[in-house]
Parts: C-alpha cells; sequence; structure tokens
C-alpha cells in the first residue's frame, strides 16, 4: 500500500478504476431505484390483473438499461486499462484523470435518468392497467428519459475508447 | 397502401327491412355508424327495445355459462392447443346450425344448477367441518348429547381452560363444595375440556371460579346420541357431500365438451345484442328508418348492389359531413408494409387528410433497428427463431404482425453485423478463421467496412447522416403532400422553405466534407442565403405590421436549432449498437474466466455463454426495438404528421372467441 502511495506512476491507474467504479454504482443506484419504482407499481397492476404480467415485466425492466450502461462503462475501463487481461498498463496522472472525467457523464447521467425512467415506467404500469393496448405508448414515454443515458453512455464510452 | 378515402352516407330503410338490413350490414362490417340528433319532429331517435334488454340477459347467461365451464375444461395439451386458446374457428354456417339445433338454453339452465348445487354444497361442507373441529376435543364424552342439560337440582357445564390452570382450578373447584362433579377431561393442545356437573346452589361459585381462571363455556349441539355418534354422522355427511361434489365435477366436465358450441353460441348472440344497440344511435319515422355512418369509398358500388338484391324499399345518399366532423381513419396497407403497422399502431393514427406514415418509416425504422442491435449472429437466431414461429405455428393475427417485423428485423440485424463486424460480440482474434481476413495490417471480420469500436466516429457520422437523411425526407415529404392535397400557396409559403434551407445545409455538408467538388461551393452558399432570406419573408406573413413580420420572420431562423438537436439524436444508433457489442464482449470474456476453473469449468463457460448472449439479445432488441420507434414519432412523425385521428370501427361481427372462416 505504502509502495503505491509513494509511486506516483500507480495513481493513473487508481484513478481509472475510481472512475470506472463510479461509472457501476452510480448507473446500479439509478437502476435500482429506477426499477424498484416501477416495481412496486407493477406488483400492484399484477394483483389486479395477473394476465398483465409479461407487460408489466417488460415496462419495470425499461429503467434496469442505466445500470448496464455504467457497468459497460466500468468493463470498457477494466479492459482498455489491461486490468481484466491481469497485465495492468501504466497510467500517468493525467491519463488517469482523464478517464475519471471521462466515466462521469455516464455515471451521473444514469443515477438521475435511472431514477426518473422508473417514475415514468411506474406511470406507465397506471396506462396499461386501464387499457392494455396503450402498452407502446407507455414504453416510448419512458424511453424518453433513457435518451440521456444514452447520451452520457456515448461520451464516456468514446472517451475511454480514445485511451 | 395508405388511408382509405371515406364516404359518409345516410341510409333510409322501410323499418320492415330493418332487421334484414342490420344482419347485412354487420356481416359485411363496412359502416362506421355515427351518432344523430333531429330537430324534425317526425324523426325521433329509435330508441332501445323489449328484445334488446331480453338478449343483454342472454349473453350475460351465457357468459356465466362459459365461465364457469372454462373452469372444468381438461387442459391444453401442446403449444398450439395453448395459442389457440378459447377461440374456434367456423363458418357462419356452423355458427347457426350450432344455435338452430343445440339446445343451449338447456345446458345453460344445467349450468346453473349445477353451479347452485356446487355453492350449497360448499357452504354446508365448510359448516360441518367448523362442527367437527368444536366436537372432536369433545370425543371422550360418553353421555348422550340430548341428555338434559339443566335438571330440577343440577346443571350440567362444559367448558374449556388453560392447561397451566388446570391442577389449581381442580383443587379450587372440588374444595368448594361435594355437590360438584368433573366427569370428563381431556387434554388437546394445551387446554384442557372438562364437564362440570353441580348443583344449583354452587353454580355462581362455578362461574366465578371459571371467570377467575378464564375458562370458557361451551355450547355443544344438543342431537341425538354421544359426541362419537355425532362425529360419524358429520363424517358421513362429508362423505355424501365430497362423492356429490365429484359427481357434480364430472357432469361439469360432460358440459365442458359442448363449450366449442357455446363459445360459438355466445359471439352469435352477442351479434345479436350488438345489432340492437346499433339502432340507438338511429332515426326512425313510423314507417322508416335513418341510419348513418362512414364508409370506405370503394366498396360503395358493392354494398348498393347487394343491398338491392335484399329490398327494393331503400335510399343510400352520399352526404357531407356535418361541421367539424372528421372522417374516422383505416389504413390499408400490402402483404410487405402490414407489419410495420405494429410501429404505426403505436404512435396512433394520422388524421384523414394526412399522409399514412407507414411506408415512410419502414425503411428507417428496421434499418436503424439492426443498426442498434449490429450482430449478425443475433440476428440469425431472430431471424430462426422469428420464422421458425411463423412457419409451424398458427398465431393469432395481431401477433403475427410484430413476429413478422421481427423477422425482418433479425434480416437486418445480420447485415448490419456482418457490415460493423459484430459477431457474438468475438473480437476478429477469438472468431474462427473463416469468418476473418486480413485487411491491410488489421484483422477483419469478413464484409466488414465499419469498426464501431476501433473507429467510433465514423459510426457517430454515419449514424448522424441517416437522421439529416430522415430529417429531410420528412420534410420534403410534408410539403409534396400538403402542395398536392390541401393548399398549395401554403403549401409553398410554410413548407417549401425548410425544404429547401435544409437542402442546401446538406448539399454545404457534402461539399464541405468534400463529398461534392470545391466547385459547388459558392453556388450553395447563395442558394442556402436565398432560402434563409426566403424564411425570412415568408415566416412572419401573418403579423399585422412591417416590423413584426421581418422580426417573426428572423427568428424563426431559430427553428434551425430544432432540426439540428433532431438530427443529433440519431446519435444513439451509435451508442446502442455499442452497448450490444460490449456486452456481448463482457459475456465472453466472463465465460474466459470461467473456462478457467478446472475439470467443471466448461460447463460454466457454455452456461454463461449461453445466457449471457440470450439476455443481451433480449434487452437489446427490446432497446432497439424501442428507440428505433422513437426515432419515427419523435424525430420523424414531428415533420409531417400531427396525429390522432379516430379508428376506423365499423358495426361488425365483434367476436370474443369464433374466428370466422370464409
Amino acid at each position: 500500500m505504502e509502495n503505491v502511495i509513494q509511486s506516483v506512476s500507480q495513481w493513473g491507474l487508481a484513478l481509472a478504476v475510481l472512475g470506472g467504479a463510479m461509472a457501476v454504482f452510480l448507473g446500479g443506484i439509478g437502476s435500482a431505484i429506477g426499477v424498484g419504482l416501477a416495481g412496486q407499481a407493477g406488483a400492484g397492476v399484477t394483483a389486479e390483473k395477473p394476465e398483465l404480467f409479461g407487460k408489466v415485466l417488460v415496462l419495470e425492466a425499461l429503467p434496469a438499461t442505466q445500470g448496464i450502461y455504467g457497468f459497460l462503462v466500468g468493463f470498457l475501463v477494466l479492459m482498455n486499462t489491461g486490468l481484466l487481461a491481469g497485465d495492468p498498463s501504466a497510467l500517468t496522472l493525467s491519463e488517469g484523470f482523464k478517464v475519471f472525467f471521462g466515466c462521469l457523464p455516464a455515471g451521473i447521467s444514469c443515477l438521475f435518468s435511472g431514477i426518473h425512467q422508473g417514475k415514468v415506467s411506474a406511470a406507465g404500469m397506471g396506462m396499461i392497467a386501464k387499457d392494455a393496448s396503450t402498452m407502446g405508448k407507455a414504453m416510448v414515454l419512458s424511453a424518453m428519459v433513457e435518451t440521456y443515458a444514452v447520451l452520457g453512455f456515448l461520451i464516456s464510452a468514446l472517451i475511454v475508447f480514445s485511451l | 397502401m395508405a388511408v382509405v378515402p371515406m364516404q359518409k352516407i345516410n341510409l333510409w330503410l322501410h323499418k320492415e327491412d330493418k332487421a334484414k338490413a342490420l344482419a347485412f350490414l354487420q356481416s359485411k362490417g363496412v359502416l362506421h355508424l355515427t351518432e344523430m340528433s333531429s330537430d324534425h319532429e317526425a324523426l325521433k331517435p329509435l330508441g332501445s327495445d323489449e328484445a334488446g334488454h331480453k338478449l343483454e340477459v342472454e349473453v350475460a347467461q351465457l357468459d356465466f355459462a362459459v365461465n364457469f365451464l372454462t373452469q372444468y375444461e381438461p387442459p391444453k395439451k401442446g403449444l398450439q392447443a395453448k395459442i389457440d386458446g378459447s377461440s374456434v374457428k367456423a363458418h357462419i354456417n356452423d355458427v347457426e346450425d350450432a344455435v338452430k339445433h343445440f339446445k343451449y338454453k338447456d345446458v345453460v339452465a344445467r349450468c346453473q344448477s349445477v353451479e347452485e348445487q356446487l355453492v350449497n354444497l360448499h357452504n354446508e361442507e365448510k359448516a360441518l367441518e367448523a362442527d367437527k373441529e368444536k366436537l372432536l376435543p369433545w370425543r371422550h364424552l360418553t353421555c348422550a348429547l340430548d341428555s338434559p342439560r339443566e335438571t330440577k337440582y343440577v346443571v350440567s357445564l362444559f367448558a374449556v381452560l388453560a392447561l397451566k390452570d388446570w391442577e389449581v382450578f381442580k383443587t379450587e373447584l372440588v374444595a368448594i363444595s361435594p355437590l360438584i362433579v368433573l366427569e370428563c377431561d381431556n387434554i388437546v393442545n394445551n387446554r384442557v375440556y372438562v364437564h362440570i356437573i353441580c348443583d344449583h346452589s354452587v353454580e355462581s361459585d362455578v362461574n366465578g371460579l371459571m371467570g377467575t381462571y378464564k375458562a370458557e363455556r361451551v355450547e355443544l349441539p344438543e342431537t341425538n346420541g354421544s359426541v362419537v355418534d355425532e362425529l360419524d354422522r358429520i363424517d358421513k355427511r362429508l362423505k355424501e357431500i365430497h362423492d356429490r361434489q365429484a359427481q357434480l365435477k364430472e357432469a361439469a366436465q360432460e358440459l365442458s365438451k359442448d363449450l366449442p358450441k357455446l363459445r360459438m353460441i355466445y359471439d352469435y348472440v352477442n351479434w345479436k345484442k350488438l345489432q340492437k344497440k346499433a339502432r340507438q344511435k338511429f332515426l326512425a319515422t313510423d314507417s322508416s328508418v335513418l341510419i348513418s355512418g362512414w364508409m370506405p369509398k370503394e366498396g360503395l358500388l358493392k354494398i348498393r348492389e347487394e343491398l338491392t338484391q335484399l329490398t327494393k324499399n331503400y335510399e343510400l345518399l352520399d352526404v357531407e359531413p356535418d361541421e367539424g366532423e372528421s372522417s374516422p381513419v383505416l389504413l390499408k396497407h400490402g402483404r410487405f408494409l402490414k407489419p410495420f403497422r405494429s410501429v404505426t399502431d403505436i404512435y396512433g393514427l394520422p388524421l384523414y387528410h394526412e399522409a399514412d406514415p407507414t411506408p415512410y418509416l419502414a425503411v428507417f425504422f428496421i434499418v436503424y433497428f439492426g443498426m442498434c442491435l449490429t450482430d449478425a449472429g443475433y440476428g440469425l437466431i431472430m431471424f430462426a427463431a422469428t420464422w421458425s414461429v411463423l412457419r409451424y405455428l398458427k398465431i393469432p393475427k395481431g401477433m403475427q404482425n410484430l413476429v413478422r417485423l421481427l423477422m425482418y428485423g433479425g434480416i437486418l440485424t445480420f447485415v448490419m453485423g456482418i457490415l460493423f463486424g459484430g459477431w457474438f460480440g468475438m473480437t476478429p482474434e477469438q472468431a474462427p478463421s473463416f469468418l476473418t481476413a486480413v485487411r491491410g495490417d488489421k484483422l477483419m471480420f469478413v464484409g466488414q467496412v465499419f469498426d464501431s469500436l476501433g473507429n467510433a466516429m465514423s459510426v457517430l457520422i454515419l449514424s448522424l447522416a441517416l437522421g439529416l437523411t430522415q430529417t429531410l425526407f420528412g420534410v420534403w415529404l410534408n410539403f409534396i403532400h400538403n402542395f398536392r392535397n390541401i393548399n398549395k400557396k401554403e403549401a409553398v409559403l410554410d413548407n417549401l422553405p425548410w425544404a429547401l434551407i435544409l437542402t442546401f445545409i446538406s448539399l454545404f455538408i457534402l461539399v464541405a466534407a468534400g463529398l461534392l467538388p470545391a466547385v459547388f461551393k459558392m453556388p450553395v452558399i447563395y442558394l442556402l442565403c436565398a432560402s434563409a432570406l426566403f424564411i425570412i419573408l415568408t415566416q412572419g406573413r401573418k403579423k399585422s405590421n412591417i416590423v413584426a413580420k421581418f422580426f417573426s420572420g428572423l427568428l424563426s431562423l431559430y427553428n434551425l436549432v430544432g432540426y439540428m438537436s433532431d438530427v443529433l439524436s440519431y446519435s444513439r444508433l451509435l451508442a446502442l449498437g455499442l452497448a450490444t457489442a460490449i456486452i456481448g464482449m463482457a459475456v465472453n470474456t466472463i465465460a474466459t474466466l470461467a473456462n478457467g476453473i478446472p475439470y467443471i469449468g466448461i460447463i460454466f463457460a457454455i452456461i454463461v455463454l449461453i445466457v449471457g448472449h440470450i439476455f443481451n439479445l433480449g434487452i437489446n432488441a427490446l432497446g432497439s426495438f424501442i428507440h428505433s420507434g422513437r426515432l419515427q414519432f419523435v424525430e420523424f412523425f414531428g415533420k409531417f404528421l400531427e396525429g390522432g385521428g379516430a379508428p376506423f370501427r365499423p358495426f361488425a361481427r365483434e367476436s370474443k372467441f369464433v374466428k370466422l372462416r370464409k
């Protein structure tokens, strides 16, 4: 440990790993809250109309993508820093910061869009409970929120790729 | 291949022909009825009649019988039977035969009787079981239950108390007086069941002691014989009930063999009910009926001919719609386009005078779908799965469209997968050698043109270029449709300037990127400025004075930002494509790690590969469908479509079960 703190050459790698970890857990938190919200509403719908379970499940799954985007950024960091192959490359401090900041767009946008997509999905549950044929519309409404997670993921992925 | 042209009609009939004509119109299913009101004294709403109420009762009874018997229907075997569920394929003659010859009223009555008996038996069973539970702890009681509970001198009490209080209670009770007898004690679940016989003089003392130790008094039924006799009687009756229930269930199962017929009859009677319901929209004089509605123009002549064969006493008039009334919308498509209706339907229908977006979105939608997945392996799996569903299973019509659309999606995903080098998320180094080729100094997949992992920029530019193309297509479509069908002047002044400026901007980008010769540069810039001027001159023309006109026109140039953000929105194509590729890669990496475990690693690796790739395909196919659809609804439809048309809902044989064979 002392060895690592003293040798500045390792800090770059540590920063990169911190960034990747943040992308994963921030996206994970967003999705966990979002899927949780949608799931609660969905359980209510399923209790009333068990035949809608398939549709409820799809709507509930929509806010789950943010967690996946965060995971993917984390995976890209592990892959591009060579950690996955067990042969970590020596990153300079500035490279480490670049990866760290590069992970933030995905992490933060996934955190918030996951939560809010969950809310829209939960509201969509009410739509399908009333009329199951509005499923498509409920999905599109929910997917609108995901756009910003997609954009955040895109930028993060491009930055990590450019390593 | 578009929005079907509609004609509003008024149909006058003689009252005598009403039933006949209604049945005919319902069988054709071509008339969308409209509500009417009349100020004329002789023309009154027809309202409902007695027969209509009777039909409603009959439908409710049949509905009950079908629902009741469905519980006793033998479970379906096989996938196809499960998909078919309760639907019945039949010719209209079969349905009418069933109504004529099958004594369905008897079946309904029998269902009602069986159900009533089952309910009664169930209630009795519950009551008996409660009695039995109450009596069981008393089974050691030998005296007859109908022996008197009170005589001139003594009273007999039954009580229950907790075991922990039993010893104290017993001693204290016996200590009260010698005139107390404890007859029986039985211990079940830490509770003691006692029979106390005592003299009247000490009854209040006994009651007081019972209160102290919280002993509950129990009233046993006063029946012949002992508790054991009573328990035997209950068991006997329970057995009888179970036998009877089994008999009744068997009877219900036997009756459920007639379910297909009953279902047909349900639908038939329901059609009759719908006919009666339709009449509430009609107007009538003493001897004639007026029906009003919308019909597709195409079939009008044929309907006229067939009506003539039915009766001479009718008049079918083409009429103008009321003010503010708009025609219901029906879309018609050929075989290839039909699946894309599943996309349009999510958004809803266009207005009657608008263009049907289905043919225009088809190519874009399916290409975007492929780009979001971009994996040739997944494409093949999707195609194989959907193709075999269509080939080997008969699925409902609505579902068929979606499955066929996913089949097209599978093909496009395969093509895009080849172009972008996606094969189950493998890198070229991991892939079998027949899939790869050395290009320059780099190993690539056969047929690969883009490298989204290595050179994401080129794919981003491709995505935005597709977005610009579709935006351009949308604004030109809007202009052409409005110019041809609605208002030439407005189309030229409102829509053309935007179509022109976006076209010139695109040309300018092409020149700047070096895709068009540089000599075009100056002409394109001049045209661009001219079209901007055109916008400034036209967009403010509805304002009152010249200054407001100018500024309003100038400000409208700001709308270009909206077009730009629309185009940027297409960058999601790259992001979703990347997501599929990277999840695939992650799955393969985890499988490789699992394979490192000695001996059993290979099994884990195979499980990870199968589950992981199916998960990836599932979640990304869903994402691709929604996001590809969203690009149509939000970015594309906004250019030329308002939407919100009322669907064409003809007066027809709406069935819950019957699928009519032609």
